[in-house]
Formats: C-alpha cells, sequence, structure tokens
C-alpha cells in the first residue's frame, strides 16, 4: 500500500506514488538550478515540463491511474540528466554569472576582469573518476593517466611490473576499483579529464595563487588606506568583505595543501599498518622457520606457536581472519579517506559503508567465538596429587638438586618466565617450565615429596584430563633429590595454565641444601630469615619449630 | 583531441540544422521533432532539445503556437520564421558543399 500525492504538471492533474514523487521533484528542481540563471530557463522549464506530463499520460490509463516509480525513472531515462543536455552556453552563462555576483561582492570593479581571467584559470580542476571508455579492467590506470596527464599505458606498465616484483599493486588496485567512483555522466567525464598537469600548468598555477594572495593583499591594503583616511561608512562595511575575503582566500589555498598533505599522509600509515598486519597475520600460519622468542634459546616455528594454543589450525586461522578484520578494516577506512582527500574525491561510491561495516562486525563475531571458546578452556581447574615418603632412616642433610643437564643450551641461570612458560618444542612433547617447588614443615618422621599437577580445560573432566597428561618426573638417590626443571605434555595437548607444585615437607631438626640450578624451581619458601628465593640457593637450611 | 568531445560537437552543429529542416516541412511540436531526430539517432536524450528550441526561438529563427491536445497538455506547435528559413537554407546549402568537400577527399584515400 502506498500514499498518493496529486500534482499538477502543465495544466494536468496526475496521481503520484509519494516516493515517486520525491524523485521527480528532485530531478525537476535539479534542472531548474541549471537553467535559472539563464535566458529564458523559466520557458525552458515550462517546455520540459510539458513534455514531462506527456510522458506520464501516455503511460497512465483508466486500469493503471497511478504514476509509478517506474514511470519517472522511464521518463528520466528519455529526458536524460541535466549534466548531460544541458549545452555549454548554458554552463558558460551560469558560470559568468556565478563569478560576476561573487565579483560584485567582493572586488572593485575595475578589478573585476582581472579575477575573471584568474578564476577561469584555475577552475575545473580534474577529478579522479575511473575511466569506462578505454578500461582494460577497472578503468583505474585510465583514470589515473587522466589526472596526471599521462598515457595510461605507462600506469598499467607500472602497475604490472610492480605486481611481479612487490605484488602490492594488485592489493591497491583493487582498493582503488572498489573506491574510485566511475565517470558515468559527461560531465564527470569531462572532469575527469580536465586540465592536463605538466611542469608549465603547475608552475603557472602557483604563479597564479601567489598573484591571487598578492591581489588580494594589495586590495586589502587599500582597503585599509581607504579606513584610514576615513572615506564613508560603506567602505568600512567593504573592508571587512575584504578583509574576511582576504583571510578566508589564504585558509583555504593553506587547507588545501594540508589537507592533501594529510591525505597522504593517511595512505602512508594505514597502508604501512595493513601491510604490517597483513604480513604477520599470514606470516604466523605460513612461515615455517624458527621464531624467537626466549631470546635465542627456545626457537619455535609459527606452527608450533599456533598448536600452543590453537586446538586446530583451523580454529587459528579463524582467529588471525577475525583479528585482521578488526583492525584491518578501520585501517582499510583510512586508507580510503586518504585516497579521497588526495584526489579530492566527492562522488560516493555505493555499498562501501556498508561492506565494510559488515565485514568488521564480521571479524568482531569471529574474534568474539574464537576468544570465547579458548577462554572456555580456561574456565575449570583441577588437580592430581600423588605423595612418596622418604624412609625416615635419611640423613639428617638432604641435598636437593636440579637435572641441570636437561636444560637446553644457552638459557641463563635465570627462572624462564618468558612466553608462555614454554621451554622447548621438539619432536616428541612440548615442554613448559612452570615448576615450583616449596619446602614445608611436618610432624611425622619422614620425608614426604608431594607433586601436584595442574591444569584448565573446558570442564573438570577435560581439566583432569589436561592435568592427568602431565609428565614429570624426579629422582631420589640416597640422601640427594634430583629435580627436572621442567614438566612436558604430548604434542597433541595445548597450554592450559599447566603447571607443577612440588612440596617437600621435612620434620623438624632436619637440613636441606638448595643445590645448582635450584634457582629454576624454588618459590617462596618460607623462611626464618625472609631470605629472598633469589638468595636461597647454595645454602643450607634447618628446619625449625616455626 | 578527444574523440567524445569531437564527436558532441559535430552532432551539436548539425542538431541546429535538422531542427530546422524538420520544421521547413511544416510546423511541428517538440515530440515530433523528437520522434524524427531520435529515428535518425542525432539524440540520445530528449532534454537536449528544450535548451536549443528555446534559444533558436531566442534568435529570430523560430516562432510558436499554442494548440489544445486532447491526450495532453497543451502543446507548442513551432514554425520557422522568415529569418528561419533563410539561416536553414544558408545552413543547407553550407552542408551540402561540407558534404561534397567531405566525400570528395575521402574518396582521395
Amino acid at each position: 500500500m502506498n500514499k498518493t500525492v496529486t500534482i499538477n504538471i502543465s495544466g494536468l492533474i496526475f496521481n503520484i506514488d509519494e516516493e515517486a514523487f520525491a524523485k521527480l521533484k528532485k530531478y525537476l528542481s535539479t534542472i531548474e538550478g541549471y537553467f535559472n540563471k539563464s535566458e529564458g530557463g523559466d520557458e525552458i522549464m515550462t517546455d520540459i515540463e510539458g513534455r514531462v506530463a506527456e510522458m506520464f499520460s501516455e503511460r497512465i490509463s483508466d486500469r493503471k491511474e497511478v504514476v509509478s516509480m517506474a514511470d519517472v525513472d522511464a521518463m528520466i531515462a528519455t529526458m536524460g540528466q541535466p549534466e548531460d543536455f544541458v549545452d555549454e552556453e548554458t554552463k558558460e552563462e551560469n558560470a559568468r554569472k556565478t563569478q560576476e555576483k561573487e565579483s560584485k561582492e567582493s572586488y572593485d570593479n575595475n578589478q573585476q576582469q582581472q579575477n575573471q581571467e584568474s578564476e577561469n584559470y584555475d577552475r575545473g580542476a580534474r577529478r579522479f573518476y575511473r575511466d569506462p571508455d578505454s578500461r582494460i579492467i577497472g578503468g583505474v590506470c585510465s583514470g589515473i593517466g587522466y589526472y596526471f596527464g599521462i598515457d595510461p599505458i605507462i600506469i598499467r606498465l607500472l602497475f604490472v611490473i610492480t605486481f611481479f616484483t612487490l605484488g602490492g599493486s594488485l592489493f591497491v588496485y583493487i582498493i582503488l576499483w572498489i573506491i574510485t567512483p566511475k565517470a558515468s555522466t559527461r560531465a564527470e567525464k569531462l572532469q575527469m579529464k580536465g586540465r592536463k598537469v605538466n611542469i608549465e600548468n603547475i608552475k603557472q598555477t602557483v604563479k597564479d595563487e601567489a598573484n591571487e594572495v598578492k591581489k588580494n593583499f594589495k586590495n586589502f591594503e587599500g582597503r585599509v588606506d581607504g579606513f584610514a583616511n576615513g572615506e564613508s561608512g560603506k567602505r568600512i562595511g567593504g573592508f571587512f568583505q575584504s578583509f574576511f575575503g582576504f583571510i578566508g582566500s589564504i585558509l583555504r589555498n593553506v587547507l588545501s595543501f594540508f589537507g592533501r598533505f594529510f591525505g597522504l599522509i593517511l595512505i602512508f600509515f594505514s597502508g604501512f599498518w595493513m601491510l604490517f598486519l597483513l604480513l604477520s597475520l599470514v606470516g604466523i600460519h605460513l612461515w615455517d622457520g624458527p621464531l624467537s622468542i626466549n631470546g635465542d634459546a627456545s626457537l619455535l616455528s609459527a606452527a608450533d606457536l599456533n598448536s600452543l594454543i590453537f586446538t586446530s589450525a583451523w580454529t587459528g586461522y579463524f582467529f588471525s581472519i577475525g583479528l585482521g578484520l578488526f583492525f584491518g578494516i578501520p585501517l582499510l577506512l583510512l586508507f580510503v579517506i586518504g585516497v579521497r582527500i588526495l584526489f579530492g574525491i566527492r562522488k560516493n561510491t555505493k555499498y562501501i559503508g556498508l561492506g565494510f561495516g559488515g565485514a568488521w562486525l564480521m571479524g568482531i563475531i569471529l574474534l568474539v567465538v574464537g576468544s570465547a571458546s579458548i577462554a572456555g578452556d580456561f574456565s575449570k581447574e583441577e588437580r592430581t596429587s600423588r605423595t612418596m615418603a622418604l624412609p625416615p632412616s635419611l640423613a639428617d642433610t638432604i641435598n636437593i638438586s636440579v637435572n641441570t643437564k636437561s636444560i637446553p643450551h644457552g638459557i641463563g641461570t635465570s627462572h624462564p618466565n618468558g612466553f608462555l612458560n614454554l621451554f622447548k618444542i621438539d619432536k616428541k612433547a612440548k615442554y613448559f617450565s612452570n615448576v615450583k617447588l616449596n619446602v614445608v614443615q611436618n610432624n611425622s618422621d619422614s620425608i614426604l615429596i608431594t607433586v601436584k599437577q595442574k591444569s584448565r580445560g573446558s570442564s573438570y573432566k577435560k581439566a583432569m584430563f589436561n592435568a592427568e597428561q602431565i609428565q614429570y618426573s624426579y629422582s631420589t638417590v640416597g640422601n640427594e633429590m634430583i629435580f627436572d626443571p621442567y614438566f612436558s605434555i604430548p604434542l597433541s595437548e595445548q597450554y592450559r595454565f599447566q603447571e607443577v607444585e612440588l612440596t617437600i615437607s621435612i620434620p623438624v631438626g632436619k637440613t636441606i641444601f638448595l643445590g645448582k640450578g635450584t634457582s629454576w624451581i624454588i618459590y617462596d619458601i618460607t623462611n626464618t630469615s625472609n631470605t629472598h628465593d633469589r638468595q636461597m640457593i647454595e645454602k643450607y637450611w634447618t628446619m625449625t619449630e616455626n | 583531441m578527444n574523440i567524445e568531445n569531437v564527436k558532441a560537437q559535430m552532432r551539436k552543429g548539425i542538431l541546429e540544422l535538422c531542427i530546422l529542416s524538420i520544421l521547413d516541412n511544416g510546423e511541428a511540436y517538440p515530440s515530433d521533432i523528437l520522434k524524427e531526430l531520435k529515428e535518425s539517432k542525432l539524440i540520445v536524450v530528449e532534454g537536449t532539445l528544450y535548451p536549443l528550441l528555446n534559444r533558436l526561438k531566442n534568435a529570430g529563427l523560430l516562432t510558436y503556437r499554442w494548440e489544445e491536445s486532447n491526450s495532453g497538455p497543451p502543446r507548442k506547435y513551432y514554425t520557422l520564421t522568415e529569418l528561419g528559413k533563410n539561416f536553414s537554407h544558408e545552413m543547407e546549402n553550407t552542408w551540402d558543399d561540407l558534404h561534397k568537400a567531405v566525400q570528395k577527399i575521402r574518396k582521395k584515400k
């Protein structure tokens, strides 16, 4: 159901759909805008309206009483867009009238002539459009050619060469293709072709602009003089007008320069980060060589890193795509804005905003879903515990040491609090370093060693399973205890905050010696002298009452 | 040198001649003129005609009278003035000369 409007065109009554009416009204007022300044403009309007009425009356009948959107579209297609049929004379007339009006407002009569000349000179600057007439793919190269006044074949060659050497040009081409409007009307084609930019013209433009400023300044000085001489009250108004006109023209020049400069900066900034994002996200999946994480010690391949967190490679890909879209789309938007500023594109291309919004939303969804599924894998915690008692006949002093032979070459002597506590990944398993040793007091006369294996998982069952997957070993020989500084999990498992907690509980009176390498594992041992863990190694500690 | 511009300019000069020629055969209202011009593919969008008619009328080459229509709004029937007739004949002669000249030169190729 549609609301209709009753209208009168050239004395005929039509019922027209409300939407169709809005379009018709806009169309007619656009035409009027072109003709209202020219001689006989009213008459042309009347003639055109008469023809519109005629076309509509041909399309309606007893059965079809309402003028629809399709009728209006058909009429516009037959009549044509105003910029396509307004003849040069009308355009020139319009331009002259507008100039005269402006000139009268801000300049003296004797300067009018000069101003007109210089205005004619730098108006009608070219716009960046895609050229549908001599295109190979999207008309981008041809458009660039027109914009810079270079033969498009050179631009095409540049694109092809850079495509084979750098590969980035395809990306640039596609972006330009998407964001650059097509020159579809004749006016747009003329704007696209515009004036050639060569050294001569650039020089001329710069000279003109300098002259303009100089002239305005002189004009302004003249006004000041007039003002100082106290001519008439009217002059004051004129003075302010020309003063602001002068400031305005300087501002316009400065702004357009900085605007373009800013556009260029935007392009470089966003282009650089997009490339960085693309390379790092693609690279993390494709790069097969070593990646350095804890200095030079643990060299990992990107796939290894991926398998640390993601249960399958696909989760990793989706997460990366989400990440890429989330950060990439705003960068792409900046890039587009930069290009539009640089080339002064005003015409909006359809669906860009929609496409960008959609892609960004998809990125967010991928990220949220990905993060949620990963976060879910960390939600529950479980632990296993096993305790071994050493025979009480053991000597009074126990040596605790770490199996230093198993520490990979090159790691320093401090606890590797590095990335995800990762030690190394080899062909058999993943090794982690978060093994924590604590020493406590017990009331019996035996020495107990408790190994707690902790892990997280999506459920208690899964967390328990993960905890059980942990492989940790130590050995006791006489009064010697040798602990591994790491535990391992099978290659198929991921990092889920696994941890091994060692507790040695000893009776009062027994002494322990924290041997070489124990700095790797000791964690917050309560002691009477409040000595920091670091300082406790290679010393004897005797368990006291407290 | 742009082919589209040249084509448009050629067509524009000829368009005025053709409008005058059509009216030389008798009075006509815009839709008649449009029909003929469209048949000979001289015009793409109809809007082009109205500013041209207006300019020719303002130059004193055309005049018009109103006539009521049964099926639509009142119609403007255009006819040539004396000045318009002379103008039209002169243009037609020029066109014939040009046409001959072009053909002669093209045959030599």
